[in-house]
């Protein structure tokens, strides 16, 4: 479903100076199975989520990344989007006088647009948001304040998932969305997040920590550091870093 | 006076000032008319060396005369209520009348017009046609907004306008500011009486060729309230200027607009707004946003005199430079006398949020639509005090519009 192969992506400062971040990266998440990634701080973990989604400044200078055999590097960030590929950021934008709702629905109709699809109706769209802002225990007034604005961080990340579970993406990438929640936040989104796994849906869950893939169950785990995926395992490689940290890996690695 | 006396007022005329000098001697030597005139001459057209115009150099966008462009659409041509157009032909007046709205085609006074202060308003008052002069009373509550269009074409075109709003009346007026490619200005005086209330929807549209004056002098009685909300789209050259004076205590003042300027078009929204008694308010919030090309000024200006004690007065302006190349200028001033007084300005200007646009095309927001609505917020306090949800619809589809055709 999603396949990433020795990609390499440089970042632009502000003053246009390039540095390379992603250093050959190739991946793979067939379709129905969730992947997490770790990695220390500043590996490039959100690095390669934007460069996957298409943010300026982010530069692919070699390699490829496609979905569902689609190159993905050649769109616009919102034809990614439309293709289904939906990213909850790890630091969730405030969008000044646009309501949750009017955020929402323009999303979902212009993806349908891109895709050929029918508008959905004003009734549907109702229904559907008030069903899942009361799965994830988001209070109907919040969906009628401008998106993100004076929310709290853990508001924001339920509101990620909210607008994850409404547009109903086919590929997933969860950039951190476990920091900042509290235990009982993190377990409302994960049954969210879980909710969402499908056969024909893949996700890649960055995370530093165990505690949500107790609750997430990966099909498999990436370690991230400078640039690279450094070890691929099971389940169990979770739980051996969060007992020993990086290092061990790291060793390893450069071993 | 003799006609040649009136010649040499002007020393080395721009063509324009010849034209205005050619005019006034077809209008015949009226005291005031010629009162205002040597107002006007003292100085003659202003320019970007004089203070008060410096971002509006008016002398040097009349160098070149007017261009006929297309007649401009009015977006508030389907809100029904009784209407006065004034065009090159003069004043058309509404076919009904309604209780409690009379007019009269005569003004005499020139009170204010005549001011050093405002070189336009003293032309206008030369120079207004008496074909284009028109007295409006409101004497009861008007159940429809009552409409103002001035329609200006590629000569010039001089107006004049004076509202009274009578004790106690509640009235909305709603006001159309074209200019199809010549030289307008327009001036209009608004006498809110003891307890009166007067909202004042204005949008203005005009072709690039076009230069658009429009000064406005509003008096303010004890327990009044004025809210204006402007939406501008700006000319070759287009100055809105409103002054307010607080005369009596208890009165509201609510000085709102929103601009929105392409390549080629410039507004000057300037305001002074006089607290010359106490207990008096004034919200004033101007937004704009501007493309490569565009050119936006502000000048905004708070007088408490020393008596208004309580005067409560808050001034922002905010500009969006949608692009580079865009250019704004901005400078809020208050001069304050008395000691107990809330005043406050905030001016900014900046560009959208790069990664609030991205966040939103990740979503699947197509970048115009997402830079069209973060503007369209941007903007919306401008318009949000209008209280007539038809007119503020009006005007918000209408920037939206823009935004989504010119972003
Ligand atoms: N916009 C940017 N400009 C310059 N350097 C950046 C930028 N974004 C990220 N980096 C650098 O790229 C590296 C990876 O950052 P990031 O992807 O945020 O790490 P992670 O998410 O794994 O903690 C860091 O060294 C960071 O400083
Ligand atoms: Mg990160």
């Amino acid at each position: 479903m999603l396949a990433l192969n020795d990609l390499v992506a440089r970042v632009e400062n502000e003053n246009g100076e390039g540095k390379e971040i992603i250093k050959g990266l190739s991946l793979n998440v067939p379709a129905g199975e969730v992947h997490a990634i770790m990695g220390p701080n500043g590996a490039g973990k959100s690095t390669l989520s934007y460069v996957l989604t298409g943010r300026d400044g982010y530069e692919v200078t070699s390699g490829s990344a496609s979905l569902n055999d689609e190159d993905l590097l050649e769109m616009d960030p919102e034809e990614r989007a439309a293709k289904g590929l939906y990213l909850s950021f790890q630091y969730p934008l405030e969008i000044p006088g646009v309501p949750v709702m009017t955020f929402v629905r323009t999303a979902m109709n212009a993806q349908r647009k891109m895709r050929g699809e029918d508008e959905i109706s004003a009734p549907e769209f109702l229904k559907k948001a008030r069903e899942l802002a009361k799965v994830l225990k988001i209070q109907p007034d919040m969906l009628k304040r401008p998106l993100n604005v004076g929310f709290s961080g853990g508001e924001k990340k339920r509101l990620e998932i909210f607008q994850a579970m409404m547009l109903e993406p086919n590929f997933l990438i969860l950039d951190e969305t476990d920091s900042g929640l509290d235990i009982d936040a993190l377990r409302i989104v994960s049954e969210g997040v879980n909710a969402l796994r499908s056969e024909n849906r893949g996700m890649l869950v960055i995370t530093h920590y165990q505690r949500l893939l107790d609750h997430i169950k990966p099909d498999k785990v990436h370690v991230l550091a400078a640039g690279q995926i450094i070890k691929t395992g099971g389940p169990e490689l979770a739980l051996r870093l969060e007992k020993e940290g990086y290092d061990g890996v790291l060793a390893e690695a450069n071993a | 006076m003799s006609e040649t006396d009136v010649s040499t007022l002007i020393a080395k005329p721009s063509p324009a000032e010849e034209r205005f000098i050619s005019a006034f001697k077809t209008l015949g030597t009226d005291a005031s008319r010629l009162r205002s005139f040597e107002a006007f001459a003292k100085k003659g057209l202003p320019h970007r060396r004089i203070e008060n115009w410096r971002w509006s150099d008016l002398r040097a966008a009349l160098k070149t005369s007017g261009v006929q462009g297309n007649s401009i659409r009015d977006v508030f041509a389907e809100i029904a209520g009784p209407t006065f157009t004034f065009s090159a032909q003069g004043v058309k007046t509404p076919n009904a009348q309604p209780e409690g709205l009379n007019w009269s085609e005569e003004l005499l006074e020139t009170s204010f017009v005549a001011s050093e202060d405002l070189p336009m308003a003293a032309l206008t008052a030369a120079l207004c046609e008496n074909s284009r002069v028109l007295r409006i009373e409101i004497s009861a509550d008007q159940s429809l907004p009552v409409r103002l269009v001035i329609d200006a074409n590629a000569s010039d075109m001089f107006s004049r306008i004076e509202l009274n709003v009578r004790e106690g009346v509640k009235a909305t007026i709603v006001e159309s500011h074209f200019n199809q490619g010549g030289f307008s200005s327009t001036v209009i005086e608004y006498n809110v009486e003891k307890n009166a209330s007067v909202e004042r929807v204005i949008y203005q549209s005009a072709n690039e060729t076009a230069v658009q004056v429009v000064t406005t002098n509003v008096r303010l009685s004890g327990d009044s309230e004025f809210t204006q909300s402007a939406l501008a789209k700006g000319a070759k050259l287009c100055r809105l200027e409103t002054r307010v004076d607080h005369q009596v205590e208890g009165a509201k003042a609510v000085i709102n607009a929103a601009y929105l300027l392409d390549d080629g078009r410039h507004v000057d929204v300037t305001s002074h707004v006089r607290h010359s008694a106490g207990h008096c308010e004034t919200a004033q919030v101007t937004k704009g946003a501007v493309k490569k090309g565009g050119k936006g000024a502000f000048q905004g200006k708070f007088y408490v005199a020393r008596d208004a004690q309580k005067t409560d007065a808050a001034m922002a302006h905010n500009a969006l430079l949608l692009e580079d190349g865009a250019e704004v200028n901005a400078k809020p001033e208050l001069e304050i006398y008395a000691d107990d007084v809330q005043c406050a300005h905030g001016n900014t200007a900046g560009s959208l949020d790069e990664d609030a646009l991205f966040y939103m095309r990740q979503r699947g927001i197509p970048l115009v639509t997402a830079k069209a609505m973060l503007t369209q917020s941007f903007i919306a306090e401008g318009l949000a005090t209008i209280s007539d949800d038809a007119l503020r619809e009006i005007l918000e589809e209408e920037a939206n519009q823009w935004l989504m055709t010119s972003l």
